[in-house]
This record gives structure tokens, sequence and C-alpha cells, in this order.
């Protein structure tokens, strides 16, 4: 499965508006009637990477499910203390979903 | 010179045809009027009429005009036209070709592909039809759009001028989330769309395909003709010529109600009572039309609600409100919607005409033109399959009608998903795959799409995996495919095919007969004949549209309900699915049984058995409710 954040060729850490931005930039490129296959794979990368809920599932269930908890846990804590704030939404979200 | 794509509002009421031209759209006009009303007739001497002289008749020979097809298309059914009888596509088929020769006319180009739109809310086999009918009129449907997208698409503030070619946006107009409020002739929809940079992208979609202008002048005859017949007891519905003068009456007057506090209905020697000539006087007010309406819009304005849930948007959030549709001239619409949304809907210049403008924006879009648009639409319907499910209670009597959605609604297209399934029998040699379109949980309350057999699969115990793909093209073909992971065997099937409203000789039958009554017509029209090569050639196969994107990997682990498959063949499945419960309960309970009730158990397990090999489905009823009786005693001592 394509790394969405190779498809839509953004950094790993980037945020919500940077994330949508290059999404409509890419879309604008891959229309639907022109370029179906790529703008499927755009969309679906989209739709993975495009809040914070998305992101964090993302990163759980689907780059990570192989990965201990503790190596994602770790990974989280370790960055900048931007990146902290995001340990405590990861794990909010986690512990909410059902 | 880009190719020419035109766009076609195939309205319940009015149709309209219009293309895009130096990067602006502009709805085609015949004697300076853009509106053909969607009617088609039969004169006196048996010519075919399309549009107002159609309409201008319908008053004085009902039976032998046709209105409002639409509400019709996608059912299996003809009308009475003259002495003989159409389908919806054939009907539609005409107005279509009318519409085809005007733009030929003033084009002086044949006009081989069109974008038609549809209702958001239409379902599968309605959309088949419409494409139906383009073939039928000798149109390529490139596109079937759905109208509220469409008129969207000319709202888009980005639209209009000529973009960069790199696809960079023009300067920036902003983000907006704007609700589409459409309700025509025949038909509601309503659309959450937000644009952005050039990008539109439909966030959710609701409807009611059987809702429009055409219930209110209904609800407006009856209250009229009741009122009539209390004072001369005499039912002006009983008499079709009565009736049709009545209805065009009653049209005109909800128009007039649009603007007015009041009018007057008068039709002069509308009946006849023992031989003493009856006149309709009567006056109406806004405030009892509104009344009597008030249940309809009421059902729209849930229709919103819903839509807004779908988008997670609050009303709030919402930047702009946009009326389509001859009927949103109606004042109760524009406020309740206030009410509702809390800001003033803004009521498009020509409410009927800019779907088609829409249409003809999509058209250039897929011919290539750069208008400034890119269109993201979704699916405002879920699609899926027909599986069994085993909830721990009722293991029993395993739930045989359970709807597993695959493509949710509201997914962006062109979609493909996919889902793996397994069997419930060893050895089961086939399963069949029963496709529904619909939100039910339960597919009897769904629209079934069509359905397949996928046979020969590999002889090993129940639990052998499939994956069932749908594949959703940009207009709503359904390409399903089944495939055992062990084995790789496929089989697909492409829903249009299975769907097709014609065989390929009632099709051709279908065409020479509207080519007859085409040439007759043609004789008739200012300017002669159309061009060559328009009708009567033979029509692009509506399939040859792009196959949909092969999926991007989206292949989903088996679901948490693990819905298992109806196993096939279809006569006695449920039977003998019932009869495999209860023999391995059987087993069960046998294991605690005393020896008497052992010999009990394996007679009548024996008997099951048996009637299950021999396939003896009356038997088998029989033998299982002995059988289960039994098995409640047992259970309970
Ligand atoms: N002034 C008005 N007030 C109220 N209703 C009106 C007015 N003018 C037109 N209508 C109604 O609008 C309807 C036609 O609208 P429109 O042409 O948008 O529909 P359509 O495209 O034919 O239908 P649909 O989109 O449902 O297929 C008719 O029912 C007509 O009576």
């Amino acid at each position: 499965m394509p790394d969405p954040y190779t498809v839509l060729d953004v950094p790993p850490d980037a945020d919500d508006e940077t994330i949508r931005r290059r999404y409509l930039e890419l879309i604008r490129q891959y229309t639907p009637e022109h370029h179906p296959d790529r703008f499927a794979a755009v969309r679906a990368a989209y739709e993975k990477v495009k809040d914070l809920d998305s992101r964090v599932r993302h990163r759980l269930f689907e780059a990570g499910k192989d990965d201990p908890i503790e190596a994602i846990i770790e990974e989280a804590a370790c960055r900048t203390p931007r990146r902290r704030a995001g340990l405590r939404a990861i794990l909010a979200a986690v512990l909410a979903a059902p | 010179m880009a190719e020419l794509i035109v766009g076609i509002d195939l309205g319940t009421t009015n149709s309209e045809i219009a293309i895009v031209e130096n990067g602006q759209a502009r709805v085609l006009t015949e004697d300076g009027d853009p509106i053909l009303p969607s009617v088609v007739g039969l004169s006196e001497d048996g010519r075919l009429l399309v549009g107002r002289a159609a309409r201008n008749q319908w008053v004085l020979a009902p039976d032998r005009t046709v209105k409002s097809i639409k509400r019709k298309m996608g059912q299996d059914v003809k009308v009475q036209l003259g002495a003989d009888q159409f389908t919806p596509q054939e009907i539609s088929a005409m107005i279509l070709r009318t519409l085809k020769a005007r733009a030929e006319r003033e084009l002086g180009t044949p006009v081989v592909k069109a974008v038609i739109t549809v209702p958001a809310y239409f379902n599968d086999s309605q959309r088949q039809a419409t494409r139906e009918a383009g073939a039928l009129a000798g149109l390529e449907v490139v596109r079937i759009l759905n109208e509220p997208t469409a008129a969207a698409l000319t709202y888009n503030p980005a639209a209009g001028g000529e973009v960069p070619a790199d696809g960079a946006a023009p300067a920036a107009p902003p983000a907006e989330h704007i609700l589409v409020y459409d309700l025509g002739g025949g038909t509601f929809d309503v659309s959450i769309v937000h644009t952005e940079g050039g990008v539109v992208e439909v966030l959710a979609s609701h409807g009611d395909t059987q809702l429009g202008g055409d219930d209110f002048d209904e609800l407006l005859l009856d209250a009229v003709a009741d009122e009539f017949q209390e004072m001369y007891e005499v039912d002006l519905r009983e008499n079709r010529v009565a009736r049709a003068r009545l209805l065009r009456a009653v049209e005109e007057a909800k128009k007039r109600l649009s603007d007015h506090a009041f009018t007057r209905i008068e039709e002069e020697f509308i009946a006849e009572k023992d031989g003493v000539p009856l006149h309709l006087s009567t006056e109406v007010d806004r405030a009892d039309y509104e009344a009597l309406i008030r249940p309809l819009i009421d059902r729209t304005m849930e229709c919103v609600q819903h839509a807004l849930d779908d988008a997670k948007l609050t009303a709030a959030q919402i930047d702009q409100v946009v009326l389509v549709g001859g009927s949103t001239r109606t004042p109760l619409i524009g406020r309740l919607l206030e009410e509702r949304l809390g800001q003033p809907a803004h009521r498009e210049v020509n409410p009927d005409l800019c779907v088609a403008l829409g249409a003809a924006i999509q058209g250039a879009i897929i011919a290539g033109q750069n208008v400034g648009s890119v269109l993201v639409d979704i699916t405002p319907h879920s699609l899926g399959i027909k599986c069994l499910e085993y909830s721990d209670e009722l293991a029993f009597r395993p739930n045989e009608y359970k709807f597993a959605p695959i493509i949710r609604r509201n997914t962006p297209l062109p979609a493909s998903r996919s889902e793996v399934f397994c069997t419930v029998m060893d050895n089961q040699p086939t399963v069949e795959i029963d496709v529904y379109q619909g939100e039910g949980d339960d597919v009897r309350r769904n629209h079934r799409v069509g359905r397949f057999m996928i046979e020969g699969l590999a002889r090993v115990a129940a639990g052998n995996q499939l994956v069932v793909q749908l594949d959703l093209t940009l207009d709503g073909i359904l390409k399903v495919s089944a495939r055992e992971k062990s084995t790789g065997l496929v089989k697909q099937i492409t829903i249009e095919n299975a769907l097709a409203r014609y065989a390929v000789a009632e099709r051709a039958g279908a065409q020479a007969r509207l080519n007859r009554m085409w040439a007759d017509l043609e004789s008739l029209l200012p300017g002669g004949a159309g061009p060559d090569g328009g009708p009567g050639g033979d029509p692009a196969d509506p399939g040859a549209v792009g196959l949909p994107a092969q999926g991007g990997g989206l292949i989903s682990a088996v679901p948490p309900s693990v819905p298992t498959l109806d196993p096939g063949p279809r006569e006695g499945q449920r039977e003998s699915v019932q009869a495999r419960a209860l023999l391995e309960k059987a087993d069960r309970v046998r294991a605690k049984a005393t020896a008497e009730d052992q010999d009990e158990l394996d007679r009548l397990a024996g008997r099951v058995r048996d009637a299950l090999t021999d396939r003896r489905w009356g038997d088998l009823q029989a033998a299982c409710n002995e059988l289960s009786d039994v098995l409640f005693y047992l259970e309970d001592a």
C-alpha cells in the first residue's frame, strides 16, 4: 500500500493546512476525468492523513500495525514540544475509539 | 479546437441544452426560448410533437400526449401514446433528439456527445434508463451528472475564465460551503458542496426522486375539484379533458401565488350537468395553498438536515444557500430555509437554466477545455451485497437479508472498494453475489441492481474466502467482481449490462420506430432536416465510457460481523442453511442426551440429511421442524 505522504509529496509532520493545499493542487492536476487512477490514489492518500484523527488511525493501524505500542509512544514523546501535544491527542483519540 | 460536448438538463417539466463557447456557458434557444417543455404528443394526423406544441395540445388530447415521463424512468412500464405503447426511455429519447436537433441547427455541426443531468438521488436503474434514452436519440452520453452538482459548477466562483494550463488556481477565491436546494417539477435534491481553489467537492447529497412541483399541482387540483364537487356534485377528475384543463389552470394559479397573496381560477364550460354547462370560478389565497403543500416542503427540510448531518456541518457553517429549479420560486420555501439555516437563500437569476449550464461546463471539462473547475462528485447511495449474518443468539436462524455495504454513501467517485466474505458450507461450489443499493440494513428495503453466481469454487471447508470488489465510475456505472482468494478464480459483471432494458434486437426496433417518427417530424420543421449522421446512426455504445480506476489497494479486513455469503443455489438455499445449523446444534445437544434421546436424535437428523442430499425441500422442512421440536425439548431439560 503506497505511503500517503509519498503520494501527496508532503513531509510526515505536515499540518492540516499544508496537506489540504497540496491535495487541492494535485486534484487540479490529476482530474478524475483524465487521470482516474492517479486521482483515486490522491483521494485515498488524502483521506488517510487529512486531519489528526485520520493521521493517528493511519499511524497506529496501517503504517504501524506491526510496531509495538511502546515504539509508537516513544516516537511521539521524543519529538519537539509541539509533537508532545500530539501524543496527548494520539492517546485521546486511541482511548476514545470504540 | 476542443471537441464539442453539450450539456443537457432532461427535466420533468422542462428540458434545456447548453454549450461552452469561449469559456462561457450559454443555453441554446429556439425562437428566443431556451426552454423545451418535456412533453411528447401525437397530432391528430399521427405526427410526432415535442415541446410547446405537445404541451398545448395536452389539454385537448391528454390521451395523445405524455408529460412528466421522467418520473417513470427506470420503471418497467410502458405509456400509451395514440395507438402505440412506448417505454419511458423512448419518450425521453424524443425529447433528447429534439434538443440535439436544436443544437445542430444553431451550431451547424453534428452533436454526438453529451453530458446529461439526473437528480442526485436517481438510483442505478433510473440512471441506466437515462443513458439508454441518450443512445436511442443517437447521443453518446459521456457522463451522467447530478443536477445539484451541475448547478454548483455554475456557481463556482473560480469558474468562467481561462486559467493557466499548469492547473494552478486563479487568484484564490475564498473557500465556501454551498448548500444547493433543487426543487423542480418532479424531483427534489439537496447537496452540500465545498468549493476551494477551483475544486468543487460534493460532500453530501440527499433527496426524493418523487417529489416536486407536479405534486403541488395535484394537491391544489384535488382541493379545487373537491370544492367543485361539493357545489355541483360533479367530479372534474373523472373526465380526462376536464381534468387536464383544471391541472393547467391550477399550475398557472400556483405560479401566480408566488407573486400574489391570492388569485382566481376561472374555467368556463368545464363540465355539464343535466345539459346545463358549469363554470369553475374560485379564489385561492396563498396561506391556504401553503397549508396544503406544507407537509411536502417539510419533507424537503428533513432532507436538508440529513445532508448537513452527513457532511458533518452545522447550519452556521454554510456560507451560501443556492436555490435551483422552478419550484423554488415558491416563497414558503425561501422562508422555511431561512428559518432553518439562519440566512437568506440566494435565488439564481434563472433557477431553471443553471443545471443545463453546469452540464455544459462539465462537458467542457471532459473535452479538456480548461474552465477553471474540477469536480469531485460522490455516490449518494451505499452499494453492497446481500449476505448471511449469524448473530449469536440467532445462530439457529441466521439473518439471510443482511445488507453488507461495500462502498458507503457520499464516497467520492471514482470509487473502488472490496471486502472479504466467506462461504458457510463445506464444499460449497457456488455463491450468489446479489448486489443492492440503499441504506437499509435489510436488503429488502434496498434496491437490487444486479446479481450473478460464482461457480466452480474449490471443494474446501466452510470459510472459503471471497474478495468482493465494487468499482463505481464517475457516472455511477458499477462493476462487481468476486475472486476466490485461494485459487484466484474470478467472476465479474458490469451492472450496466446486467440491467440494460433492451435486448439488442429490441433496441434496434425501438430505434427504427423513433427514426420513422422523427423523419415525419423533421419534414415539418422550419429549415428542413437535421444534419445527416445524427439520428439513425449507430449510437455509440454507452459502455464505451472509461473503465473505473483499479483500486488503490483498499482491501479491508474481514468485516467485524464476519458476514458470510448466501450459499447457492437459490432454490432451497434458505432451507439448507437452516438445516445445517440445526444439524450442528443436534450434535452439540446429543453429547449430553440420554441414550434413548440420542437414538431419537439420530433418526431425525438422518431424515434431515437424506432430504438435504436428495434436495427434497418440502420433506426437509418437515424433518427440520420435527428435529427442532425435539431439540427445543432436550435443550430445556
Ligand atoms: N413562479 C413559480 N412558482 C412556483 N412554481 C413554479 C414557478 N415557475 C415554475 N414553477 C414550477 O417549477 C417546475 C419546473 O421547474 P424546472 O423547470 O426547474 O423543473 P424540471 O427541470 O423540469 O424538473 P426536475 O428537475 O424535477 O426534473 C414546475 O412544477 C413549475 O410549475
